[in-house]
């Protein structure tokens, strides 16, 4: 089973760590089944946070381990989750803990346009949703990207990396 | 994965949810920052799984499809 960690950030304002840990938490028991162990000590960077580790059986004997950590700063619910083979589980721990001890809050820009994503053998950059990224030229030390608007007038920016 | 001091790190910043990580360099991401989800998982997983996004937005808006 490969690794996924899911990160998912919700605006929640005016409640406290314990109120969104305690809905996360019923969360997680209608879907693991309900036997969880929750820490209250637990923390996503420097932000107190609670982490709850629960197994569910599965046929064969053996188990799949569920892993979440909650967190809750600025009006802003933070959520992880990861689950793995109960075998594998440890395995991807030394992972999980250097992502969430290297978690930090920054400012926050407000989004005037949509944004995607580039991000493919190392590069990775955000252009306007509606915009195209063409990769046009790739050499041993230097990859030259295009940024295009196409309508309703052509733009073009060209990007080197080097 | 090996320990984590063998493991080259990447620095994933997204002004728009207000947040900062590291994540393996091996890895990817896919991201909606409109709805406020990344998914980190390896590339290869990212391909195989494209809809990772989809479906963890549909579960946390509550969607009971089996599809979702």
């Amino acid at each position: 089973m490969s690794p996924v960690i899911n990160l998912i950030t919700q605006k929640l304002p005016g409640i406290t760590l314990n109120e969104f840990s305690e809905q996360q938490l019923q969360r997680m028991k209608e879907m693991t089944g309900g036997d969880i162990t929750v820490d209250k000590k637990a923390k996503l960077g420097d932000i107190p946070a609670h982490k709850a580790i629960s197994m569910l059986p599965i046929p064969g004997g053996s188990a799949i381990k569920f892993f979440s950590l909650w967190a809750y700063s600025n009006n802003v619910g933070y959520s992880f989750f990861f689950h793995s083979t109960a075998s594998e589980f440890n395995k991807f721990g030394p992972t999980l803990t250097h992502m969430l001890k290297s978690f930090k809050s920054v400012k926050t820009l407000s989004q005037s346009y949509p944004l995607a994503s580039y991000n493919d053998n190392g590069f990775v950059f955000r252009y306007p949703a509606t915009w195209e990224v063409q990769k046009v030229g790739a050499y041993p030390s230097l990859s030259v990207f295009s940024v295009l608007r196409l309508s309703p007038v052509t733009h073009r920016f060209a990007m080197m990396f080097l | 994965m090996a320990a984590t001091s063998d493991v080259e790190w990447k620095q994933y910043t997204n002004p728009v949810l207000g947040l900062s990580l590291e994540y393996p360099a091996s890895w990817g991401f896919e991201e909606s920052p409109s709805v406020g989800i990344v998914v980190f998982a390896e590339a290869e997983t990212l391909k195989t799984q494209s809809t990772c996004v989809d479906r963890i937005r549909n579960a946390a808006m509550g969607c009971k499809h089996d599809s979702c």
